[in-house]
């Protein structure tokens, strides 16, 4: 189990991979590939899909899929507070600036500002394509166990850019672990109270620039190791991966299925999805 | 690290591919690139643990005066890794941040490009900064960060009021009002990493020098064995 | 110094299968790293390098595995020279683990990286899997699917051990054995070392600064200071050299204190190498 998270607003991955290795469900036991098609179809849907209804279906089945996981609610509404904020810093202008007809009217600055029905439009149809994907993803990932993940980037990834996703992901644990006790030992010294900025500022520049020495560190380590160990340039993936099972192709078809309808109805029949 | 603060679905799906393509361009360009002569596994190595590094910081969040900040430090990253590993580097870090919801994965290609315009500036106008200029390593960070963080805004702005945001009747004009006010923003962020940089790089200064420039460290077999969790250099 | 010691039985560097001779290295910043080193490593023995942090320990090691080259010197396995093009030879015949565990440990699964090293050696997936199976029940780790992060200390020890054992070396190269381990792990890893010098043939070089396992596990111990080996010799006779051993910042392993505080040595009495064996020499 992960030793502690950062922050309850922002998923990590120690937690995340927590639970694809101990949980148990129907989904833990969904083949990876059909997962990660999935994950291709919700992003594909979110993107060609206009209408605000349809996309709350797709979040009402991101977010059922999530909870058939037996992963915790409570955690994944936590960590929506990420895409919120990020989506809202920017489409918080839109619902000033977008044509529509005004929903709230004042004055600031003696400047008019309105908030708009289509501006509010906007910005919800944003958060909820972001979130029904974000829900989606993380569901993914917390019930498909860490070999799959490697497994899947192994195979999908180009060498290179494999071997240092590998190593990255295999090595962020301890990274992770790192960096959390470095800020645990601040903290155990006062260090959030440290006041004034600058003070602030150069404490935290001690704690990231000892976490990239450690990481250059680790890396010579890692490097030496790899070296005494005849390295060839890649990292064998040998666990066997099946492929999905008739019902994950069903589901891949089902898929296929509803992004050829949202496209079809987005740039032909545009009375079916919206658009 | 500057990021297109949109998530999936705000882009429409002809700008998605555009985006993708020229990120998957770049990409390729370094992937071909590295190709031809034998990447050293300390190369590997270095550039897999920045992307850890990097992932694990942004989940810190560093008070400053505008509030809760989260960097990545993409320009340090591209000062310690090379312009060529550090643009991995940027997508390794930007598939880890779709992978937990932040980012999008349909924007891991224009997020991209943004962060690899961070590290290739970061490197080469840190390089420019400590060689032609003799700048120290404090002003040498703080500068050439603050410079691609900047320009990276800019290409933001630029991306969003090109592509717009689907499913907006603002004009590209009106879009790019919007989006001047968030770089405005995004360029006190911009500041305020290259001051934390700054301070980074001053410290690998008297630390560990050799970091510094990542075509002048030292070749592998004149590297000092590390220092381990048990205290001092065993070797 | 030494009489009937297996390895005294070879004369001088003869029938040695590890040559360091005269070996020098320069660090970037011109700190010398190793001065003026020589070492040997003769068939079927346990060797310890003794010698506090920063004595040269290390940097020697990683020059028996070619990942250093002697700026001054030379070094050689089993006749052959190393250098740039033959390090790939070397490495299937000297295998190093090194002090941290977890940066040896780089792949998904313990399998994998046990694998990893026959994988890189060309065999196919199927032998490669034998061998790092083979290596696996030699250490006694038997969840091979585990992810490495979710392991103990010890238990990554063993899998870090595993990984090179599954090459198959002929010499095993080991950088603080059980540096951070708990006694129980430390136990089963002197043994295993043990096994692999008595069951398997192999050389066993150790690099250490616990002085009580030096005593109780090598054949032959090497003082290392300032970057060369100062004293070489039989364990009896350089671990209860105090003055040497203080000399060189190591101390007398609690089996030497004890035998000197109960005055042992003023009795003629042979000198033991373990708590097992004074305990046996003070019934008699």
């Amino acid at each position: 189990m992960a030793r502690r998270s950062y922050s309850r607003h922002i998923p990590d991955f120690r937690y995340v991979t927590y639970f694809g290795e101990t949980g148990k469900s129907a989904v833990h036991s969904m083949n990876p590939w059909t997962k990660i098609g999935l994950l291709f179809f919700v992003v594909a849907l979110v993107t060609v899909v206009m209408d605000l209804y349809w996309l709350l279906l797709i979040l009402a089945l991101a977010i059922a899929f999530y909870a058939a996981g037996r992963l915790p609610l409570k955690v994944l509404f936590g960590w929506y507070t990420l895409p919120l904020f990020f989506v809202g810093s920017l489409s918080i202008l839109y619902i000033f600036t977008e044509p529509g007809k005004d929903l709230f009217r004042t004055q600031m600055l003696g400047i008019a500002v309105a908030i708009t029905d289509s501006g509010v439009m906007l910005m919800a149809t944003l958060l909820v394509r972001a979130l029904a994907v974000v829900t989606f993803s993380l569901a993914v990932f917390m019930t498909t166990k860490y070999t799959h993940i490697t497994i899947i980037a192994s195979r999908i990834m180009p060498g290179t850019l494999a071997n240092i996703f590998l190593l990255s992901y295999r090595f962020m644990f301890e990274t992770s672990d790192e960096v959390s006790d470095v800020l645990d030992a601040m903290r155990s010294r006062g260090g959030n109270l440290a006041k004034g900025a600058l003070r602030q500022t150069r404490m935290f520049a001690g704690i990231f620039g000892i976490a990239f020495v450690h990481a250059f560190d680790r890396a010579e380590r890692i490097a030496k190791a790899m070296e005494a160990r005849g390295y060839i340039g890649e990292f064998p993936v040998t666990e066997p991966l099946s492929r999905p099972t008739a019902g994950g192709y069903a589901l891949i078809a089902l898929g296929i299925a509803s992004l050829a309808l949202a496209a079809y109805s987005r740039y032909f029949d545009k009375g079916l999805f919206g658009g | 690290m500057a990021h297109i603060h949109l998530e999936d679905g705000a882009f429409s799906p002809l700008w998605l591919l555009v985006w993708s393509a020229i990120a998957a361009i770049l990409i390729a360009i370094v992937l071909l690139a590295n190709r031809r002569k034998e990447i050293p596994p300390r190369k590997i190595a270095i550039a897999a643990m920045c992307a850890s590094v990097g992932f694990a910081v942004f989940m810190v969040e560093v008070p400053t005066p505008v509030g809760p900040v989260h960097m990545n430090f993409t320009p340090l990253i591209g000062i310690l890794a090379g312009p060529g590993m550090g643009s991995l580097v940027a997508l390794v870090i930007n598939i880890f941040g779709a992978a937990i919801g932040h980012g999008g994965w349909g924007m891991v290609g224009p997020n991209s490009i943004v962060n690899i315009v961070e590290v290739v500036i970061g490197y080469y106008a840190f390089r420019f900064f400590k060689t032609k200029t003799k700048t120290g390593d404090f002003w040498s960070g703080f500068s050439a960060t603050t410079i691609a963080l900047t320009v990276s805004a800019f290409l933001v702005v630029l991306i969003v009021s090109v592509s717009e945001i689907q499913g907006s009747s603002l004009t590209r004009g009106e879009t790019l009002n919007n989006m001047l006010i968030l770089a405005v923003a995004n360029i006190v962020v911009a500041v305020v990493e290259g001051i934390v940089t700054g301070y980074i790089v001053s410290f690998l200064g008297r630390v560990r020098p050799d970091l510094l420039v990542a075509e002048t460290a030292p070749a592998p077999d004149k590297m000092k064995p590390v220092v381990t969790s048990g205290g001092a250099p065993d070797g | 110094m030494i009489s009937d010691a297996p390895w005294a039985r070879h004369q001088g560097t003869e029938g040695a299968i590890v040559h360091v001779d005269c070996v020098t290295h320069k660090y970037p910043d011109g700190t010398e790293g190793i001065h003026n080193m020589c070492f040997r490593v003769y068939p079927r023995e346990i060797v310890a390098l003794c010698g506090p942090n920063g004595a040269g320990k290390s940097t020697l090691i990683e020059h028996i595995n070619g990942l250093m080259m002697p700026d001054v010197g030379r070094v050689r396995v089993f006749d052959m020279d190393i250098d740039k093009r033959n390090v790939a030879s070397i490495r299937k015949v000297v295998g190093l683990v090194f002090q941290d565990a977890d940066s040896q440990l780089f792949s998904p699964t313990v399998m994998d990286d046990v694998m990893f090293g026959p994988l890189n050696l060309g065999m196919s997936v199927e032998e490669a899997r034998k061998k790092a199976q083979w290596a696996l029940d030699i250490v006694g780790i038997k969840d091979v699917n585990k992810v490495p992060h979710y392991m103990s200390g010890g238990q990554k020890r063993l899998v870090a051990i595993a990984g090179v054992l599954a090459m198959q070396p002929k010499i095993l190269v080991v950088d603080e054995p059980t540096g951070d381990l708990d006694p129980s792990n430390a136990h089963k890893i002197e043994g295993l070392l043990r096994s692999l010098r008595d069951e398997h043939g192999m050389s066993v070089v150790i690099a250490l600064h616990d002085m009580d396992m030096a005593a109780r596990l090598a054949d032959r111990i090497c003082i290392v200071k300032e970057g060369s080996v100062v004293a070489e010799g039989r364990p009896e006779d350089v671990l209860y050299d105090e003055k040497l051993l203080e000399s060189a910042g190591l101390e007398l392993p609690a089996v030497a204190k004890l035998y000197r505080d109960l005055g042992l040595d003023k009795r003629g009495k042979k000198r033991p190498l373990s708590l097992d064996e004074l305990r046996t020499l003070l019934a008699e």
